[in-house]
């Protein structure tokens, strides 16, 4: 029994369409980028996890394509950001900043496929690096804006944020370290939905779980919950008495340890108060420029630094003189992106689809930490963004799209004998840009002719026996039926003529 | 291939605690496998000459099936779960490999459970989120990642990653896991564990909530051969219906008594008396008057009566519903073990067909 291999789930053939509209936006896109300093760069498909490791966040991280050869840990690119920096630090670093790169290809993501839902992705982003933060910034926001702009896509939602706010109330608390990533990676999640905030504060309640008492409680020293709390401590205490510990330091790590499992309560209360802040962070968020004020005195309240917002002000004002009006511009200090490495301003463009759902265009933001985080010496200034292939081509204008250059004409060679000649005259009229195929099927010259009526192809081009000793051709026009001989020096010119004619150029 | 041999292929895992427990079971089936000694790897079952029997490792029999070398198998669920890359959770069902068709998730043989077991002096830690934390505490103190010692990676990178426990590192040695921790080449292992005997033994605990995989013996066909041929599902179907029969008969015991009465009405209420102090007793028995009529082997007036009970092993609980039967005036208690007990049709064998019919 012979088995049909099936497609993988999640992925699919790219038809010649869509494919032709994917090189186009891409040409297009690259062209334009490449006008700002922008060299195309592309990466290896495959990748060692670790490198996404330090730039994906605790929750995308098990939507990494990933597996396992000669025992090493690959995947496929989730993203191109790390892969960049890698590209960066084995062929940049000595050369001097700043360094634009582009990029456009595959991504994969190990997402549970749903209907419509895909793995594989094409992605076509920007990274620049070593650049001054405000400029850098400017610089792709304005970018992202134009490029839509000269894609003819207008309305959309610019969302635009800044890290620098929730990660420097993350600071003050001095929540560790691990929990500052998760809260961060959280973030997206929180501001997404009601759902997503659900969610979210399920898996926080679950690592630090609610001591078995109400939040009033724990301030209040000696409470008979809080002593049973102790006690059942101190018996997990009593009965590890029989234990062996190994020597002094496995002793005094396993008791450090411990103590630090004492504090998670207090870490708890940082982190819920942490989640409330977000919450009226993401209240808060709306249209410039009256939303800054009430964000202005939100930090105040919170006694955080405004500068993060006066950076904002800076960017607002670039966008708007793309000509993106205000109301499309939306405000949101909340807004994390699923990314956990952006460290200042961050942004997202949405815009709405045929069917009302939302979907995402773009992403991106500055991300100062990465590039120490995979390898190199320190932190260097970088910002970028993405824009998703095929949700940007469903927001196109389907006049703007290329229409599939189809066959000009075909080729009938009238008997095995004048194949090569019919090849021959296929090949001096292609040399001059003219789309033609050759008859291989070879059955009769009507039946090529009625095939061609049929794929709509304008002219057919008969190969005999007298037209091969004479090096001349007949052309016969499918649509008004004039047939006539031409020599095949002058077929060329004739029929470049022609379609200029018919074209109206 | 079933073709070439004219049979159907039943892989058996020929090794191990679970051959004695396999066999053992299919001949309670009614499937006795006759092997003329145990170190053959190929036997047939007399009462199925459509068989003939492979004799496999456990872990290799996964394999053996999806490739179509074997139509049918026995494998532990934990084996099947590693192999296929999934447990028990939701997977889309268009993502599956179709290659593979759980015929029986619980064979009732074989159990054990997939663990994830830290050093006991881990104090600190008691549940996932605790080993959450302390994969954040030994990154900033350590600079790495947890290691895991399992033969389990794939489901075990499939659990840690539901807790959120990313930073980590899986690797599986050949040898003995239990020892990993003791020897510092490990961290903490994620290994099978029956009664937690061993991993005590070793100085290992086991988490709250730290069970990856229950597993137990489980019955796996190749689903294209099952759609391809007519005899290989058939056969497939006589083996599940006589398993699932088995299965519900298993710790099952019918018990028939001699109750006098006056008539069948009145023993008839009698056993419904009875039906209800056994509520009290025991769930799930219930009597019914099986002879209305008089019986000519004993005396006028006497009727019987009968009822399934689940006895199990549990010798009190049988007597203490000798114990409410005597009371209600019944003699002759005689409590027989059942062979099968077959339902108005095979769950499994149902789910089986819709299974197929949907993919078809």
């Amino acid at each position: 029994m012979m088995k049909r291999v099936e497609r993988l789930h999640g992925m699919r053939d790219l038809l010649p369409e869509e494919g032709m509209h994917q090189r186009w936006l891409v040409d297009r896109l690259g062209q334009f980028l490449e006008l700002a300093g922008y060299a195309r760069v592309d990466t290896p498909i495959i990748e060692q996890s670790d490198l996404f490791q330090a730039s994906f966040g605790q929750e995308s991280w098990q939507n990494l394509y990933a597996f396992r050869l000669h025992q090493r840990d690959l995947c496929l690119r989730p993203e191109y950001t790390a892969s960049v920096c890698r590209l960066y630090l084995d062929h940049y670093q000595q050369q001097a900043l700043p360094q634009r790169f582009q990029y456009a290809g595959p991504i994969f993501l190990y997402d549970a496929p749903g209907r419509g839902r895909y793995r594989q992705h094409t992605q076509l982003g920007i990274e620049l690096f070593g650049g001054h933060e405000i400029s850098s910034d400017a610089e792709i926001l304005q970018l992202a804006c134009d490029a839509l702009q000269h894609l003819n896509i207008t309305r959309y939602r610019l969302e635009l944020g800044h890290v620098g706010v929730a990660s420097s109330f993350i600071n003050r608390l001095q929540l560790d370290n691990h929990a500052a990533r998760l809260l961060l990676s959280l973030m997206e999640q929180i501001s997404r939905s009601e759902e997503g905030e659900r969610l979210a504060q399920q898996k926080l309640a679950a690592l630090y779980p609610s001591p078995a008492m109400s939040e009033e409680a724990v301030d209040t020293e000696h409470s008979a919950a809080a002593a049973t709390r102790e006690e059942r401590y101190v018996t997990s205490l009593l009965s590890g008495i029989s234990i062996s510990f190994g020597d002094d330091d496995a002793r005094r790590e396993v008791v450090e340890r411990f103590l630090l499992k004492l504090e998670r309560s207090e870490q708890r209360r940082k982190i819920l108060h942490t989640l409330e802040f977000l919450r009226e962070l993401h209240a808060v968020s709306g249209p410039p420029p009256e939303v800054f004020e009430r964000l202005r005195a939100l930090l105040d309240r919170y006694d955080l630094d405004p500068a993060p917002l006066e950076e904002l002000q800076q960017l607002v004002a670039i966008v708007e003189q793309c000509g993106v009006p205000s109301e499309q511009i939306e405000l949101n200090l909340a807004l994390g992106r699923e990314i956990s490495y952006y460290t200042g301003m961050v942004f997202e463009i949405h815009a709405q689809g045929d069917d009302g759902r939302d979907s995402q265009l773009c992403g991106g933001g500055r991300y100062d930490r990465l590039m120490h985080a995979v390898g190199a010496p320190e932190d260097l200034n970088a910002s970028g963004f993405a824009f998703r292939v095929e949700r940007l081509l469903a927001h196109i204008p389907g006049n703007d799209l290329p229409a599939r250059l189809a066959t000009e004409v075909l080729v009938i060679p009238v008997s095995e004998q004048e194949l090569p000649y019919a090849l021959r005259v296929a090949r001096v009229i292609r040399a001059h840009g003219v789309r033609a195929e050759v008859d291989v099927v070879g059955q009769s010259v009507s039946s090529a002719l009625r095939l061609a009526a049929e794929r709509e192809i304008r002219l057919a081009l008969i190969a005999g026996e007298h037209e091969r000793a004479k090096e001349v051709i007949t052309v016969r026009d499918l649509v008004t039926g004039e047939e006539q001989v031409v020599d095949v020096a002058t077929l060329s010119s004739q029929l470049v003529d022609k379609k200029k004619l018919r074209e109206g150029r | 291939m079933m073709s070439e041999h004219g049979a159907v292929r039943l892989a058996l895992p020929g090794k191990g605690g679970i051959e004695a427990s396999t066999l053992a079971f299919l001949a309670e089936c009614g499937l006795k496998v006759s092997r003329n000694n145990p170190r053959q790897y190929l036997a047939r079952i007399k009462s199925m000459p459509e068989f003939e029997v492979v004799f496999q490792r456990a872990v290799d029999i996964p394999l053996l099936v999806q490739s179509g070398d074997a139509d049918l198998g026995v494998t532990g669920f934990d084996i099947l779960a590693e192999h296929r890359g999934y447990g028990d959770e939701e997977v889309d069902a268009d993502d599956l490999d179709n290659e593979l068709t759980l015929l029986q998730r619980e064979l009732g043989f074989s159990k054990c459970r997939l663990v994830v077991a830290v050093p006991e002096a881990w104090i600190d830690v008691s549940n996932c989120a605790d080993l959450w934390h302390l994969s954040g505490y030994y990154q900033s103190h350590k600079g790495r990642g947890l290691r895991i010692a399992t033969k389990y990676p794939v489901l075990t990178s499939q659990f840690l990653r539901r807790h959120n426990i990313t930073n980590c590192k899986i690797f599986s040695p050949h040898g003995a896991l239990e020892a990993a921790p003791l020897t510092d080449t490990a961290d903490l292992i994620v290994d099978l564990t029956e009664t937690g005997t061993t991993l005590r033994e070793n100085h290992l605990k086991l988490l709250d909530d730290g069970v990856v995989l229950e597993s137990q013996a489980c019955l796996i066909a190749n689903t294209q051969l099952l759609q391809a041929d007519a005899q290989t599902l058939k056969v497939a179907e006589t083996v599940l219906e006589l398993i699932d029969a088995r299965n519900q008969a298993r710790n099952r015991a019918n018990l028939i008594a001699a109750m006098r009465g006056e008539s069948a009405e009145a023993v008839q209420r009698t056993c419904h008396r009875l039906n209800q102090r056994l509520k009290t007793v025991v769930a799930g028995v219930e009597f019914r008057v099986s002879t209305p009529e008089f019986a000519s082997d004993i005396e006028p007036g006497w009727y019987t009566i009968s009822g399934v009970a689940n006895v199990g092993d549990s010798a009190p609980e049988l007597l203490e519903i000798i114990a409410v039967l005597r009371s209600a005036g019944a003699a002759n208690i005689n409590v027989i073990p059942l062979m099968y007990r077959f339902a108005r049709e095979s769950a499994s064998v149902r789910a089986l067909r819709e299974r197929l019919k949907r993919k078809s």
